[in-house]
């Protein structure tokens, strides 16, 4: 199988005394879009310098296509967004992007042209691509990023902490272009706090702590993402002496639990959640707070099980 | 040669302030030295101080921006990257030279003055070589530190070679003297032309030092830059 | 699973190979010129202007002294009565060149010098060569020159030669060197008339 092949990969700094990445062994599939989750300093922006060759791998083994990382033609076919973006300032966008597209050694002449369609697809064409880098906001320098990582449209592309700094329509943007590249088939790998992101964009999502994979949990495309929302009465629903509430009072809304003056639906999405709130107040009830609960993706964090206690 | 490379850091060092008006301040002393003593060539010296400044930071800026992890997860060797940089700054510095030198010749032939054509072309093409050499250099220095440190070690080492050649003369140890000359003379490698060159074996002697020292720095700075780690994480 | 990817329009050979190539041609060159250098230092004759300076330097332009170069020297010495005075410099000595600027391109002191000795410069070119010629080498073993720059006084053969260590000023070497002379006549064997 081709794709990204990591087979017990360890990788120690200080001569030893640190052992950031601990017989790390992983396989992403051609095409697949891949999520590397985890807390600060487990490993994830290692395992990424790895596989873009930017380090050395103390031990283990890494493919790309069955080549090294450190083989030519892998860095032909990959696009990279790091963490920590630094442009070069000097530039304006447009220059960025086409500068890009000559290291990467794509035709000369598609180069105008390539760079035009990258700031369109980011949404900076209204101008902004012939301004200096200099005067960008944090969210175009995050775009522009982006753009230099899809230019030419690698077959590989890392995305560290993309959406960093970038607005929520950026982010809508983002997630756009991520499924575009996904369907003409590249393969992604996405490292990312932002869990619900990672949930929503990736086929599967590799839990990374202390340097080692914990767990690697499979996102079913299309599955309705179940999120437990939290509500709080002003007073338990028995002082209120109303009617019980039903299984399923609404559409797309389940009751999971009620204790006291706490009730956990469990809700399909956010509009499920307005009808259900829209439910509560137009029968009185005095609902103080609704909040909701620890996602799928969070429990990896944490160990919780919905409803359960904290 | 890689014309994108070679072309995005004439353009970083164009859009550098402080460089250019360092670089415009020696040439322009050395045209109103000129101008004034009616020389009709520059101290060759002031080639080493235009290569600082055009040249100082060739790879350790991008090193300590993070620039050059962009640049090495496309498919650009490492080789390729410090004999780019190295053209970058020897092309840059020597445009700036040869400028100078036809600017000091128009106004020599302005001023109604005798061109000692050979004497300029000697003196230009020493220049051209300190230019090559230094490069290499500071290239070599530039991998092993961040930003401009290579700058800066270079003078400590020019400083300290200096130092160490007048303890020598004055301890009256020639060998001491003999190991400060030999620094200074890595650091700057130079082949004397404006002296006259009496034939070429003059030359061997003083070549071959040159090549080796050109080309023993190229090849380090590309064993530092393979071996070298570049990832925040390696930094955190 | 998501259909194979194509790359676009990519009209170059898709390059290949590591992208951490050793640089062994840079490193052969490097061994190559090390090689030549030292040969070079070997195999090659000096190329001296007469007083066994550099061309170029400094102490290559010409004062007012006569300087001799080393081959002749002798003979001048025994023709004329008058002894040798060895001027041991090295291109990058400074007091050297203070000693040159104050005495060796004083007309006065020239004149003296001229005069009374049988001037010869012998260069040190260790620095700019890697050795010396076996002339040079020759007289600083004799003289056991440890320092420049180094004055001596001597009779063609040598004996009791008066040595003057380091720059001591322009009139105090002026008259070190005439007392010097004339220890060293004082000394020298008598040549008796023809």
């Amino acid at each position: 199988m081709a794709g990204i092949e990591v087979q017990n990969l360890t990788k120690t700094f200080r001569g030893g005394m640190v052992k950031a990445l601990d017989g790390v062994s992983l396989a992403v599939a051609p095409g697949e879009v891949c999520g590397v989750i985890g807390p600060n300093g487990a490993g994830k922006t290692t395992l990424m310098g790895c596989l873009l060759g930017l380090l050395s791998p103390t031990s283990g083994d890494l493919r790309i296509d069955g080549l090294s990382p450190d083989d030519m033609a892998v860095r032909t076919v990959t696009g990279y967004l790091p963490e920590r973006l630094t442009l070069d300032r000097w530039m304006t966008g447009r220059d960025f992007l086409e500068y890009h597209h000559g290291l990467a050694r794509l035709p000369a002449i598609e180069r105008r042209g390539a760079a035009a369609s990258a700031l369109d697809q980011v949404g900076l064409a209204n101008g902004a691509g012939d301004k200096s880098i200099r005067t960008y906001s944090r969210g175009m320098l995050q775009r522009l990023g982006l753009a230099q990582a899809l230019i030419g449209r690698p077959r590989y592309v890392y995305l560290d902490e993309p959406t960093s700094g970038m607005d929520p329509s950026g982010v809508v943007l983002f997630r756009k272009l991520i499924r575009d590249e996904a369907a003409r088939g590249a393969t992604i790998l996405l490292n990312s706090h932002q869990l619900e992101q990672v949930e929503r964009l990736c086929d599967r999502v590799v839990f990374v702590r202390g340097g080692r994979v914990e767990s690697i949990a499979t996102v079913d495309a299309g599955a309705t993402m179940v999120r437990v929302l939290r509500i709080r009465l002003a007073r338990s629903a028995e002082a209120l002496q109303t009617e019980p509430l039903p299984l399923t009072p609404v559409d797309g809304v389940q009751l999971v639990n009620q204790d006291g003056a706490e009730i956990q639906f469990a809700v399909a999405d956010d509009a499920a959640a307005a009808r259900l709130l829209r439910y509560l107040v137009e029968r009185n009830y005095p609902v103080i707070e609704a909040v909701p609960d620890e996602g799928r993706l969070e429990r990896l964090f944490t160990g919780h099980e919905p409803g359960a206690p904290a | 040669m890689n014309p994108i490379l070679i072309g995005a850091y004439w353009r970083e060092r164009l859009s550098s302030p402080v460089r250019m008006v360092l670089a415009f301040a020696i040439v322009g002393l050395n045209i109103l030295t000129s101008a004034f003593t009616g020389s009709p060539v520059p101290d060759a010296f002031s080639a080493v101080y235009l290569t600082l400044v055009l040249g100082g930071g060739a790879i350790g800026r991008d090193v300590s921006s993070g620039a050059i992890h962009l640049i090495l997860v496309r498919p650009v060797r490492r080789s390729e990257y410090v004999l780019n940089r190295w053209l970058a700054v020897f092309l840059t510095t020597s445009l700036v030279v040869i400028v100078q030198g036809a600017i000091i010749l128009l106004l020599l032939l302005a001023g109604g003055r005798g061109v000692p054509f050979d004497m300029i072309a000697l003196n230009l093409s020493e220049q051209i070589l300190i230019i090559v050499g230094l490069s290499a250099v500071l290239i070599f220095l530039s991998s092993l530190v961040g930003g401009n440190g290579d700058v800066a070690l270079f003078v400590v080492g020019f400083l300290m070679g200096s130092v160490i050649s007048l303890i020598g003369s004055a301890t009256q140890k020639t060998w001491l003297a003999d190991i400060g000359h030999e620094i200074t003379r890595f650091l700057i490698p130079r082949l004397e032309l404006t002296g006259g060159v009496e034939s070429l074996t003059a030359l061997a002697v003083p070549l071959a030092s040159w090549g080796f020292s050109v080309t023993l720095c190229l090849a380090l700075a590309i064993l530092v830059l393979n071996r070298r780690e570049f990832s925040y994480a390696s930094t955190g | 699973m998501h259909p194979p990817v194509s790359s676009p329009g990519q009209a170059v050979p898709a390059p290949s190979g590591t992208t951490r190539p050793n640089p062994r041609i840079l490193l052969l060159l490097a061994m190559i010129f090390l090689v030549l250098r030292v040969m070079f230092q070997i195999v090659l004759p000096k190329e001296d202007t007469p007083d066994g300076s550099s061309p170029g330097s400094e102490l290559a332009e010409p004062d007012s002294v006569r300087w001799l170069a080393i081959d002749g020297s002798h003979a001048e010495s025994e023709v004329t009565g008058k002894p040798l005075l060895y001027d041991f410099a090295a291109s990058w000595c400074g007091p050297c060149k203070i000693m040159r600027k104050e005495v060796f391109c004083d007309p006065t002191a020239a004149a003296t010098i001229n005069a009374t000795f049988v001037p010869v410069r012998v260069m040190d070119r260790k620095a700019e060569d890697g050795r010396n010629t076996s002339e040079v080498k020759y007289l600083q073993d004799k003289f056991k020159i440890r320092a420049f720059p180094t004055l001596v006084v001597a009779s063609p053969s040598g004996d009791e030669p008066v040595v003057i260590q380091g720059y001591l000023g322009k009139d105090e070497t002026v008259k070190a060197l005439l007392a010097a002379a004339d220890k060293v006549k004082a000394n020298s064997p008598k040549d008796e008339e023809p």
